[in-house]
């Protein structure tokens, strides 16, 4: 189906050829679209979406959703998939959560549970929901499936009524704990059910449906923490990956061949190269790109891979913008190094570390530590210190003002120099 | 701005009062009992702000805290700290603290183990590690996630290990907690205690409920012990599955072993060789609010224990001294962690209020003069044998720490040498089944079964160690094949502890039999804890016995076993099992009223029917059963699905009570066609028999009958009958009920009429509403405004601004009001309140401020030490604990200040009745409101339109307002003494605080000259007696007491039969009567036997007793084996 967050027909390639064609344009490099993933079809493939409106998206879901918030990961690569459209993300999840909003419940009411999760979510007035349940309702075996369904239905039509578009995410398998025995096989079963369940509401309603499920079906461990339920830093740059897949996004993948022999500079979609001077011993070009490296635990999970062919023997350093990146000889050059530092690796870092510094702020405004006592039943005792909990969306709005800042990155300047024959 | 600047004025002017932070003056001000003393272990900047301490394997002390306590600024880093401190040279005082981690979120709890130490972070619990040595936390891994945040004081805290090797911790009253865990999600709405496996990640409940359980303990047997630092039962006893107060949902909950006591926090349980032998065994606990440390002493009753107050540990007149955590320190000395901070509330006091301290805290320490410190044994690098060995030492720190180590370096390292040792003891060892018992823990704490040292623990003579025992098994289940087999034996134990733990061992099993099983207890003496251990356990198997019992009717061998399961669940198939046993004369007595209740929420019609024909058969069983038809009804619309027609029978029963019932319940049945007999009831002259009649026809609620009530709502009746009438016109038809007092309210009456009449319309959403329209066109009396301004101005201020409220304000305002001007302002100023604060310190006498709280009548909604009203707060401690402003603004404007369990809920019903209480619990079917009257008011979901927490209270403003200013200072004197040391604090002895007093005026006087004082005994009802509550001090002022004549009625209940005695003071005692025996008592009171049960005294003073404090003690312990305790509530 085709799927418009929003009205604009160009996608950002389209933007994006326009822009480079324009320009001083002595040698443009438009590359065909590279390594994109094989992809089973899912039924509700996401096209052509585009983001409009102000941007806006928000996660609601488990702790598949909340866990997300730590790492950025999810929010660099939606951001990094549309670079023209500043976004801003919000992360809604909870562990234990449901399609009822059973996770916030309290000890006063109203709101009520389910209430909670739409004012929460209308709070922040979404142009893109993304919605990841059903994980907790599995636990509800085949008999929870008709409630599952009629609730997921209830939710998506009340976000809809909130003006917001909606994307379903499907479940996660478990994974075997390595030191627990516990059988997983029914668990799983049912995981899978409530994702298949996902899948058939979604069609229903025809609403765009990425199912991870399948990704995490097998050799996971690596994607997974100790406990076999929340996903580690490079299940989340999987998940990305998936999910950028299913919204037809190309993979980023950052790639970059020279033959200096022939002149000719080959890169990865996304990648733009201009003003570029070669010999056999000495490379430079300019490069634009928004292809970034992707951080977990420390390590950058898109590896950044330089091919040069043709250099005459011996070793040559790599700069990026001055500044020392790696050396390697020739040989290494031919066969490819992995650039592992540079300028987008030191922002990519940061507006990571940003974005999960954005989800710990909003976490205490949406779950505020003495809510009874803020915003509650209570309030009348602490109310007039609530104004405090807003001043999180000053910090947060700050550091998005910053990120902005940050992304519109000059073109770098790469240069290979021979510094050893 | 400006407002901003003048408030910023006023508070800074209140910090007169903040007592000098230096740590040497502070200990100037602690107290220790006599023969200790006490030093500061350490304090800032070596601790910041201390929440929790745990002690490691080197003797070390962990310590949490947070100077952003309660509420973090907006943006800003987290700044929570651990600090491990270490007294190096041993000279009492920390010489290092080491900062190991920092950057917490309000961090609350920290136990050192598994090679780091588990840190609750708000929503979080991590385990951070010092991977390369240099003392600093370099590692940091999150365990289990998903815990509430709703009140900071309330995250979860008290981490613990137990002796199995768990993990326990505790969350609070506000914490709504959603644990994803890899066994599936762990929900746990409110208070209670978590277990956690770390090595398994299994994650369980282990005990519900209580406001603020902080303080968790266990015995050298295994045995929990909870205290509350918000609830007011003292230590509670908890065990798997118990369920205290607060918890939600629950059904049914256990009381705590001090009700009345103060609220605590922390809690040890004292076992080294430096303190007094008879304190071993004794549990020491922090009465924060009041700045003391409290000691029990616990003793063993049937499954569980009484306890008793001793005199404090240590008090204090400081009142930034919070004593928050306690612990035994491994040389044997008591540790306390104070807070330090001269606020503690978090919604009374505003978070950014200066008085607020961010940055001290001390760790104190306490000695016992002239005993030698416990040698602390070397645990580090210690062989797995010298462990072991370590385990038969008295002192719970090293027991617990060499148990971890053992634990921590797994069974393949450790196994051996434990079959080896517990070989190698010698069971003429005195203290084998207890060593034994310690190597069964770290068999548990390893995972491993060891069926022989199991049954070894299962033969012993000590029923603690039996009990031990069956836990582990309940908590091994799985690893023991034999485990019924044990559990059947323990469920006929000669001791009710072990019996306990069996029952609850049970609901593991999943043999179809095991329901059967545990009912075995009952041929055995029962108590409330195996009551309702039993009781959980029957629900909890319901789904593995109900399909057995369906099959096979004798599936419980026994009426007393099957009748007790039956109505234990909810089943309405088990109401119709049960009511089948009643009919054929099978159902045991005892449970009678637990058949009735199960039968009104959960019976279905075909069981009401057998108890409709039952009811009309027989006699005797007529009004109990007619009672529970009609709450049937009443509760859940569900009558009897067959003619009832037999009910016409009864309507002219020679007893009036059963022909009254028999109306209601025809008329709750909507029985049309008596109408006419109703209508005749209604006009009777009798008025109980006329308002069953108008009851019936409001019950009835069709057209016609509506109709016959406009009759009664009119003249020639009587305004008192058309009050009535009126009052059940208003949920029925609003817009009639109005017109129909209209002419009520426009002439003058009876003032309880007119009163009662508004009430009920101001009650009603439909009937307010309606009130306005009317009252906005028609006349109204002066008298009827005047009552109406009187009843809205002891609404909430929230109340009164609604517009209903507002406009009927107007209506009642154009009448010419004389006001009665109020004494004692009750708005006041920031510079007025500030003037009457600073007053209250100079002036306020507290002696003369408890005679105008005794005059005002507070008692009736609030206790001091577990006497009077349940309705409002316990003030035991409130002035230690609140700022005088707070208690100023809490009189003057009720609805602003409200404390945790105090929560003021609107129920609106579908009949736009509205019932406003304090929460008390809600179950499937009903919400339970603690009402205006403090009766407890359960409204059927299935009436109910809405339910919601509004803001407010239920205190009436304006309490005070015949006060003048003096006296109003002396009561806010009086009120902010309450709890600090000397004449205003609860004393720890037992007195009797509740009392009736004989009304003795000439007739009742003239009666017992005539009869004999023998009558007020025998004939106690047909005299008056006016309650009457003891002073703070326990004394109650004779001169309260009005007439020559003082006789005084006072209950104890007796947990033990023996002796016990009733000290007076002054012996002002002429004679006294127990139940209906006299006694003379000797020089210092009376020494008796009593036996179980609760015994009722009444004592005849002395005619020259007139004025002073009368006190009566009741003394037990020592010599003394009965176990008693005063009642501070009417027995009935």
């Amino acid at each position: 189906m085709l799927f418009q967050w929003g009205v604009s027909l160009n996608r950002w390639c389209g933007n994006r050829m326009k822009y480079t064609i324009l320009s001083v344009g002595i040698l443009v490099v438009q590359l065909m679209v590279q390594g994109q993933l094989e992809a089973q079809p899912s039924v509700h493939h996401v096209t052509n979406m585009e983001p409009a409106g102000s941007g806006r998206i928000v996660f609601v879901g488990n702790s598949l959703v909340e866990e997300a918030g730590k790492y950025g990961i999810l929010e660099w690569m939606l951001q990094n998939a549309w670079p023209e459209k500043p976004l801003t993300f919000r992360n809604l999840g909870w562990s234990g959560d449901t399609v009822e909003g059973r996770a916030r419940s309290y000890i006063s009411q109203p709101p009520n549970p389910y209430e909670l999760l739409l004012q929460q979510i209308d709070t922040l007035k979404p142009d893109l929901v993304i919605v990841g349940y059903g994980n907790i309702e599995a636990y509800e075996g085949r008999e929870g499936l008709e409630k599952f369904d009629i609730q997921l239905q209830k939710l998506i039509a009340d976000i809809d009524s909130l003006g917001a578009q909606v994307i379903l995410i499907s479940t996660l398998p478990q994974y075997p704990s390595l030191d627990l025995e516990i059988d997983l096989t029914e668990r799983n079963q049912l995981l899978e059910l409530y994702a298949h369940k996902i899948r058939e509401v979604a069609g229903r309603l025809q609403v765009p449906f990425i199912d991870i499920f399948p990704a995490f079906r097998a050799n996971a461990r690596t994607l997974y923490e100790a406990n076999g339920i929340h996903l580690n830093a490079k299940g989340y740059y999987k998940m990305g990956l998936t999910l950028l897949e299913a919204l037809d996004v190309p993979a980023p993948k950052w790639h970059t061949e020279i033959d200096v022999r022939e002149g000719k500079i080959v890169g990865a979609s996304g990648l733009y190269i201009e003003n570029q001077e070669m010999t056999r011993s000495h490379v430079r070009f300019h490069m634009t790109s928004k292809i970034f490296p992707v951080f977990g635990e420390g390590e950058n999970l898109n590896p950044q891979q330089l091919v040069v062919r043709g250099l005459k023997k011996g070793t040559y350093a790599l700069l990026v913008n001055g500044q020392h990146i790696l050396a390697a000889s020739a040989a290494d050059f031919a066969s490819g190094v992995i650039i592992r530092q540079g300028p987008t690796f030191d922002m990519a870092r940061i507006v990571q570390n940003m974005y999960s510094e954005i989800h710990d702020l909003y976490f205490w405004e949406y779950r505020p530590l003495n809510r009874t006592y803020l915003v509650g039943f209570r309030k009348y005792e602490q109310g007039q210190n609530s104004y405090e909990l807003g001043l999180q969306s000053l910090f947060i709005e700050r550091i998005e003002h910053k990120i902005n800042q940050i992304y519109s990155m000059e073109p770098q300047i790469f240069e290979i120099v021979r510094i050893n024959r | 701005m400006v407002l901003l600047f003048s408030g910023s004025i006023f508070a800074q002017d209140r910090l007169r009062s903040i007592p000098d932070p230096d740590p040497e003056y502070q200990l100037s001000t602690l107290y220790p009992a006599e023969g200790f003393e006490v030093n500061l272990y350490a304090s800032e900047p070596m601790v910041e702000k201390p929440i929790q301490m745990n002690w490691d394997e080197k003797g070390r002390l962990w310590v949490v805290g947070s100077s952003e306590y309660p509420q973090p600024k907006p943006g800003a880093e987290p700044t929570g700290k651990i600090f491990v401190l270490e007294d190096r040279d041993g000279d009492g005082r920390a010489d290092t603290s080491i900062l190991f981690a920092d950057g917490l979120r309000v961090p609350t709890a920290v136990l050192p183990g598994d090679g780091g130490v588990y840190v609750a972070n708000s929503t979080e619990i991590l385990h951070l590690k010092d991977t390369d040595g240099d003392g600093k936390a370099d590692e940091s891994r999150v365990v289990l996630s998903g815990f509430g945040t709703g009140d900071t004081h309330h995250l979860i805290h008290t981490f613990r290990w137990g002796p199995g090797g768990s993990f326990y911790f505790n969350q609070s009253i506000y914490i709504y907690s959603h644990v994803e865990t890899p066994h599936g999600v762990r929900r746990l709405e409110g208070g209670g205690v978590w277990r956690y496996r770390t090595a398994t990640q299994e994650l369980d409940v282990y005990v519900r409920g209580l406001v603020n359980p902080w303080g968790l303990q266990f015995n050298k047997y295994g045995q929990s012990f909870l205290t509350d630092g918000a609830g007011t039962e003292g230590i509670n006893y908890g065990f798997q599955g118990a369920t205290f107060m607060t918890a939600p949902g629950a059904r049914r909950i256990l009381q705590g072993l001090n009700p009345g006591q103060p609220k605590h926090s922390g809690l040890d349980i004292i076992t080294s060789r430096h303190m007094p032998q008879d304190w071993r065994g004794t549990l020491v606990t922090n009465d924060f609010r009041a700045n003391r440390i409290n000691r029990f002493t616990l003793e063993k009753l049937g499954s569980g224990y009484t306890s008793r107050q001793e005199p404090d540990l240590l008090y204090s007149n400081n009142v930034a001294f919070r004593p928050v955590d306690i612990l035994e320190g491994p040389d044997g000395a008591i540790y306390v962690a104070d807070w330090y901070n001269p606020i503690i509330q978090h919604g009374e006091v505003d978070f950014r209020d200066p008085r607020r301290d961010q940055k001290h805290g001390r760790i104190w320490r306490i000695t016992r003069k002239n005993s030698p410190l416990v040698e602390v044994p070397h645990l580090p690098g210690a062989s797995n044998r010298e462990l072991l060995d370590f385990l038969s030492l008295p002192e719970a720190w090293t027991r617990d720490q060499a148990r971890r180590l053992l634990k921590e370096r797994g069974r393949v390292e450790v196994k051996e040498d434990l079959d080896a040792w517990i070989a190698g003891l010698s069971p003429e060892n005195s203290d084998y089944d207890r060593l034994i018992l310690e190597g069964f823990w770290v068999y548990q704490s390893l995972d491993i079964a060891n069926q022989e040292v199991l049954e070894k623990l299962l033969n012993s003579s000590d029923p603690f160690i039996r009990a031990a025992a069956i836990r582990g098994l309940y908590f091994q289940y799985n690893l023991y094949p034999e485990a019924n087999d044990y559990l059947s034996r323990g469920l006929r134990d000669e001791d009710a502890v072990v019996r306990l733990e069996s029952v609850i061992a049970l609901r593991k099993s999943k043999d179809p039999g095991s329901a059967s099983l545990a009912t075995i207890v009952l041929e055995q003496e029962m108590d409330t804890y195996l009551d309702f251990a039993l009781w959980q356990t029957i629900r909890e198997l319901e789904s593995k016995w109900y399909p057995r019992f369906q099959e096979n009717q004798n599936y419980f061998q026994g009426n007393k076993r099957k009748a007790f399961a039956l109505k234990s669940i909810t089943s309405p198939a088990a109401v119709t099992a049960l009511v089948d046993m009643y009919r054929v004369g099978q159902f045991p007595e005892e449970y009678e009223s637990d058949l009735f209740d199960n039968v009104s929420r959960y019976g279905a019609p075909s069981a009401l029917s057998d108890l409709f024909r039952l009811m009309i058969e027989d006699q005797d069983k007529r009004v109990g059963l007619l009672k529970t038809l009609i709450r049937t009804m009443e509760q859940r619309g569900v009558k009897p699905d067959i003619d009832l027609s037999p009910i016409v029978t009864l309507f002219n029963d020679p007893e009036k009570e059963i022909a009254q019932l028999a109306v209601t319940a025809a008329g709750l049945w909507g029985m049309e066609s008596y109408r006419h007999q109703f209508i005749e009831w209604a006009r009777s002259k009798d008025n109980d028999i006329s308002e069953t009649g108008i009851t019936a026809l409001a019950n009835l609620g069709d057209s016609e009958s509506l109709n016959a009530l406009l009759e009664f709502s009119d003249q020639p009746y009587s305004d008192e009958r058309r009050v009535k009438t009126i009052i059940k016109l208003i949920p029925l038809d609003a817009k009639m009920a109005t017109s129909q007092a209209t002419t009520l309210l426009a002439s003058p009456g009876d003032e309880e009429n007119i009163s009662q009449l508004l009430s009920a319309f101001f009650a009603n959403q439909n009937g307010l509403w309606e009130l306005v329209q009317t009252l906005e066109n028609t006349d109204v009396s002066d008298q009827s405004a005047k009552i109406g301004m009187k009843l809205i101005n002891s609404m909430s201020a929230r109340r009164r601004e609604s517009e209903e409220i507002k406009s009927l304000m107007a209506v009642f305002g154009k009448v010419p009001i004389e006001e009665e001007k109020a004494t004692m302002p009750q708005q006041l100023s920031a510079w007025d309140a500030d003037r009457l604060e600073l007053d209250v310190k100079a002036y306020g006498d507290p002696f003369k401020g408890e005679i105008f709280y005794r005059k005002l009548g507070c008692a009736a909604c609030h206790a001091i030490g577990g006497a009077g009203g349940k309705l409002g707060t316990d003030l035991s401690s409130l002035g230690a604990n609140a700022p005088t402003d707070y208690i100023i603004s809490s009189i003057l404007d009720p609805g602003r200040e409200i404390k945790d369990g105090y929560e003021l809920n609107q129920i609106i019903k579908k009949n736009g009745n509205v019932v406003m209480g304090y929460f008390v619990r809600e179950t499937d079917s009903e919400v339970v409101l603690r009402d205006v009257a403090g009766q407890e008011v359960a409204v059927p979901k299935f009436q109910i339109s809405s339910h919601d927490n509004v803001p407010g209270s239920l205190m009436p403003p304006g309490l005070t307002s015949g006060l003048t200013r003096e006296e109003f200072v002396d009561l806010i004197g009086f009120l902010s003494k309450i709890g600090e040391p000397g004449d205003f604090r609860v004393p720890a002895y037992s007195y009797v605080r509740y009392w009736e007093a004989l009304r003795a005026d000439d007739s009742v006087v003239e009666r017992i000259d005539k009869d004999g004082e023998q009558i007020v005994v025998e004939e106690q009802e047909s005299f008056s007696w006016v309650p009457i509550y003891s002073k703070v001090s326990g004394g109650l002022p004779l001169e309260e007491i009005p007439g020559e004549m003082k006789a005084l009625k006072f209950a104890v209940e007796v947990a033990a039969s023996g002796q016990v005695m009733f000290a007076f003071d002054p012996q002002w005692v002429e004679h006294l009567w127990v139940d209906d025996e006299r006694y003379i008592p000797g020089e210092n009171g009376l020494d008796i036997n009593l036996d179980v049960g609760i015994r009722e005294i009444i004592v005849f003073l002395k005619s020259d007793a007139e004025k002073g404090d009368f006190k009566v003690e009741v003394q037990e312990g020592n010599q003394r084996n009965g176990r008693a305790h005063p009642l501070h509530t009417p027995v009935y």
